[in-house]
């Protein structure tokens, strides 16, 4: 459009550029005409400068509405979106499910199967990440830590402190909008008695009045103001003002702790402590200390501190803060204070003394993964299925182009398809998940609702994820299936879609290496589970019977000769705590040495480690026979004979306290596991007392369970007629320790399971789409010759390149992952090749059983059957 | 008065797409324009007064007439219609009704 040699000058081109794009085309000629020839004569006039000056002044004229809008009738153009043409969409997709039921099966079952999942999982990994977030402004709230460091510089991270900090705190740093302390009264069981009700009670927790000013727990009687008025105040719960007062307002009224010398008034009802709070009780009452005063004493680290930071604090600058402050009050202290964020504590915080068992931030990443996996093979399903089956859809495109359809609305159509299918198979997810939700929950130990904030948020996050599913899912094959000329696929000459294409060649791939991945996971998840469960303890946890509510109890020793006198009761001991619980811990050194190492130990009786049986390695266990053993002997395990470098331990005096209570080394016992499994062996020991046995063990013989329990409440309820009789099995408080790794690996296994279901439906229909496409061919190589085995092997090739791609990159990334993963435990297996092996097996014969029978049908089919027709 | 309502532009307009018998487009348009009333009139104007005279049925257009230095682009010739001439020759009558109503009143005043 470049006039002739005469006029040399040319108008601005972004002028004519702007103009072309804007201004109607009906109107664009004679316009820019009229604009150039009015700059070539303005060019003669005024000269090039100015000319142009004056184009672009005459141009910016046109850039109006009269100008711009498109005439509507001259040039008609086919809106993307009409109506009609949408219900048309809407009945050819249901119209196509319906005709093509496996298909529609497959798709729809497969995508709400891994939608489902994926809004289970999502529900739980919701829960997990809003742990502590109901409270106001939860990120700034933090619990001051430290790592506890003995003389020699061994560090070990512990979640406690001493009962000055807090005060310290509030008085030294300005920093600090509220500080409050916790005092979890350590598993002391309180016997709550009211007049028609008589229960033990763990969940009672000391707390100051500032609790209130750190922690958003919302009252339904009372106030934050009244609450802690008196030192005999106490705020309950819900849940426990129902059980012990009944439907009456129990706000002034008495109840009975048993503690700090008896009735306490009680002042305020709260809401329940919602389930993902990181810590869990059921009563206030005031912190209070019968010894010393609470505000000056750093000695005894059995106190949470929790701190509510000013608006815009730096962490990092509060933490120099609280160090020098520490210092400042007691210079000798070793330890490294440092604070948490409350929101990190449930899924990052692995201290000594946590509140309650937290979880793993590695649980979390590893289900969204698995999620997501899930996802992406539902997808690929769709998209492989979408394609392969091209063939049949070619016509349709193409009678729709020959009929007027661009290509922009056969995209609009087939992305239509996808959402059908996508809305469909997300309805069909939310109603499976709400009537599957509570089992769910049971499963993983929650309390989920889709009726809830969060069950909502969670089920509108799914709508939408499906509705991107279906969307990304569409957008492949409706850019393919659009993309058909109609004249090839109108005479049949060539098919689209034939060939097995790169794109849904590494779609089946990955497909097949996240199915490898999973399965590998699962093996190694479940092997060390299985490790965790049948790995020796190194003492004997099965048929003991704990009864742990004898503290203080006057006639012990009638109880247990009573206990004794039964047939089915073979030894009875006691001690201070229970292995798998918590246990006191001290800093001990041999004598004449400074080096102490951290030790944790119990107080048993003479009993307890032959009920137990507890094994000796050198000298001997506690006996009656040694008066002496109650005062001045110790029993240590390997590892303290061996971090207090005691070559020969017998007869060795140790400072039990650093505070010179010393007691010789009578005995060294094997190594045995006291806590998880994830954590190493620590030094232990143990010490003869009579005061503090809290927990009585009872070895029972026989099966018959049952009977045994009977006989002994009865002895009890003869014996302590003033408790309750409440017991529970020693193996069953041991293994809940691995309850969340186990429910892991359920919820695992099911999904892989879940997974290899999905995926392996996928390839079935992608290979018997794929089959169907070439009957003919195999028509013509069985009457060229070809035997029935030549023709499956050549149908099965194809799928064994992918199968061993799949699984040969699967494995590295599986070893990387479960590595990862195992780095949790302090006693793991070893990862094993026939793990791999077996995992590739597995998805090999899925993958060549739902082929094989593809493609054995295909190559027995009569060969006048495929070729008859042409 | 039963005719569709002209602007004062409109009407300067539609006059010399009538002084130009047929010749008349855009740009000449203008140009004559500015010439005759030395106004300073931009070419959207009157590009818009001619769609709404067409609209209104007063001209007619075609195209044709393509030059070099329009870039090969074609021109839009406008020609009046009868409805437009008629239209312009009432305007005239009011005037002109009007004209000599004031001459006869002005005359005796002014003395001449």
């Amino acid at each position: 459009m470049r006039t002739s040699g005469n006029h040399p000058e040319q108008p601005p081109g972004l002028a004519n550029k702007l103009l072309e794009w804007l201004v109607a085309p009906h109107l664009l000629e004679t316009i820019l005409g009229d604009l150039h020839e009015d700059f070539a004569y303005n060019v003669g006039r005024l000269g090039a400068r100015k000319a142009r000056w004056r184009y672009w002044y005459q141009a910016l004229g046109f850039i109006k509405p009269g100008y711009i809008r498109r005439n509507q009738t001259r040039y008609p153009s086919t809106p993307i979106i009409i109506p009609g043409m949408i219900r048309n969409y809407i009945k050819i997709a249901f119209r196509s499910l319906l005709r093509h039921r496996l298909y529609s099966f497959i798709n729809v079952g497969g995508l709400g199967l891994s939608l489902f999942c994926s809004l289970l999982i999502g529900f739980w990994v919701h829960d997990e990440l809003s742990y502590d977030k109901f409270h106001h402004d939860p990120d700034r709230i933090y619990r001051v830590v430290k790592d506890f460091v003995t003389r020699e510089g061994s560090r070990t991270p512990d979640a406690t402190t001493p009962s000055a900090l807090a005060a310290a705190l509030r008085k030294d740093l300005p920093e600090i909008a509220s500080v409050t302390r916790i005092y979890p009264n350590w598993n002391q069981k309180f016997l709550v008695r009211q007049p028609d009700a008589q229960f033990y009670e763990e969940g009672v927790y000391r707390v100051d009045s500032s609790f209130f000013d750190v922690f958003t727990f919302p009252f339904i009687i009372g106030n934050k103001q009244s609450a802690f008025q008196t030192p005999k105040s106490v705020v309950l719960t819900e849940t426990m003002a129902r059980k012990y007062f009944g439907s009456e307002n129990p706000v002034g009224k008495r109840l009975n702790l048993r503690i700090d010398g008896g009735d306490f008034t009680v002042t305020g009802v709260l809401k329940d402590v919602p389930g993902n709070s990181h810590f869990h009780f059921d009563f206030l009452i005031p912190l209070r200390r019968r010894d010393v005063n609470p505000d000056t004493d750093w000695g005894s680290h059995t106190f949470y501190t929790y701190a509510k930071l000013k608006p815009n604090t730096s962490v990092a600058g509060f933490t120099d803060k609280l160090r020098l402050l520490v210092r400042k009050y007691q210079p000798e202290n070793q330890d490294i204070f440092y604070v948490q964020a409350l929101t990190d504590i449930h899924l990052n915080s692995k201290l000594k003394w946590e509140l309650g068992q937290n979880s793993d931030r590695s649980y979390v990443q590893i289900l969204s993964f698995i999620g997501l996996f899930i996802l992406i093979i539902a997808g690929i399903n769709y998209v492989n299925l979408a394609t392969a089956r091209s063939s049949q859809r070619a016509r349709e495109v193409g009678v729709r182009k020959v009929a007027g359809a661009f290509r922009q609305s056969l995209i609009v159509q087939f992305l239509g398809e996808s959402m059908v299918v996508s809305v469909l198979s997300g309805t069909l997810a939310i109603g499976l998940v709400m009537a599957v939700l509570p089992y769910f929950g049971g499963l993983v130990g929650k309390n989920f609702t889709v009726w809830s904030r969060l069950g909502l948020q969670t089920c509108l996050t799914a709508l939408g994820v499906t509705l991107i599913i279906g969307l990304l899912a569409g957008v492949y094959p409706a850019l393919f299936l659009s993309s058909f000329a109609p004249a090839q696929v109108l005479k049949n000459q060539k098919i689209p879609g034939a060939r097995f294409s790169r794109v849904r060649q590494g779609l089946v791939t990955f497909q097949l290496w996240a199915s490898v991945l999973l399965m590998i996971g699962t093996i190694v998840v479940t092997r060390q589970i299985r490790f965790l469960k049948t790995t020796p303890l190194g003492f004997d946890k099965e048929q003991i019977i704990t009864l742990p509510n004898i503290g203080g109890l006057s006639n012990l020793d009638a109880l247990r000769s009573e206990l004794l006198d039964l047939k089915q009761v073979v030894k009875v001991g006691a001690a201070s705590g229970v292995f798998g619980g918590s246990n006191w811990a001290n800093g001990m050194a041999s004598k004449g040495s400074d080096r102490a190492i951290v030790v944790n130990y119990m107080i048993v009786d003479n009993d307890f480690l032959q009920t137990l049986d507890v094994r000796v390695k050198q000298g001997r266990l506690f006996s009656t026979r040694f008066p002496s053993d109650s005062t001045a002997s110790l029993l240590i395990n390997e590892t303290a004979a061996r971090q207090l470098n005691l070559h020969h331990p017998l007869g060795t005096i140790v400072d039990t306290d650093q505070m010179g209570d010393y007691r010789t080394v009578v005995g060294v016992v094997k190594d045995f596991h006291f806590s998880s499994l994830h954590n190493p062996i620590k030094p232990f020991a143990f010490v003869v007392g009579r005061r503090n046995l809290s927990n009585l063990f009872i070895k029972v013989r026989g099966t018959d369970m049952k009977e045994s329990l009977t006989e002994i409440e009865r002895k009890w309820n003869e014996l302590v007629p003033q408790r309750p009789f409440t017991y529970f099995f020693l193996d069953q408080n041991f293994a809940a320790l691995h309850r969340s790794d186990e429910r892991f690996q359920r919820v695992v296994s099911g999904l892989t399971v879940l997974a290899l279901c999905i995926a392996g439906l996928g390839l079935f229909a992608l290979a018997s789409f794929t089959t169907e496409r070439r009957t003919k061919e195999i028509g013509v190589r069985k009457v060229l010759g070809a035997s029935v085995s030549g023709i499956v092997l050549m149908l099965l090739r194809e799928f064994l390149k992918l199968v061993l791609t799949a699984v040969v990159v699967a494995c590295p990334v599986a070893w990387y992952i479960m590595n990862y993963w195992l780095q949790n435990f302090a006693y793991k297996i070893s990862m094993e090749w026939w793990f791999f092996a077996l995992a590739g097996g597995l998805t090999i014969m899925i993958a060549f059983s739902t082929v094989c029978l593809q493609s054995v049908k295909a190559a027995l089919v009569n060969p006048v059957k495929s070729l008859r027709s042409e | 008065m039963n005719r569709t309502y002209l602007g004062e532009f409109e009407e300067i307009v539609l006059l010399s797409v009538a002084v130009m018998r047929g010749q008349a487009y855009g740009v000449v348009l203008m140009h004559e324009i500015i010439e005759q009333t030395g106004r300073s009139v931009k070419l959207n104007q009157v590009h818009s007064a001619l769609q709404r005279l067409e609209e209104k049925g007063m001209v007619t257009s075609e195209v044709g007439g393509a030059t070099a230095e329009r870039g090969g682009r074609r021109k839009r010739f406008y020609t009046i219609t009868a409805y437009g001439e008629h239209t312009l020759r009432q305007i005239q009558e009011v005037r002109d009704n009007f004209w000599s109503k004031l001459t006869n009143l002005l005359k005796p005043g002014i003395g001449l």
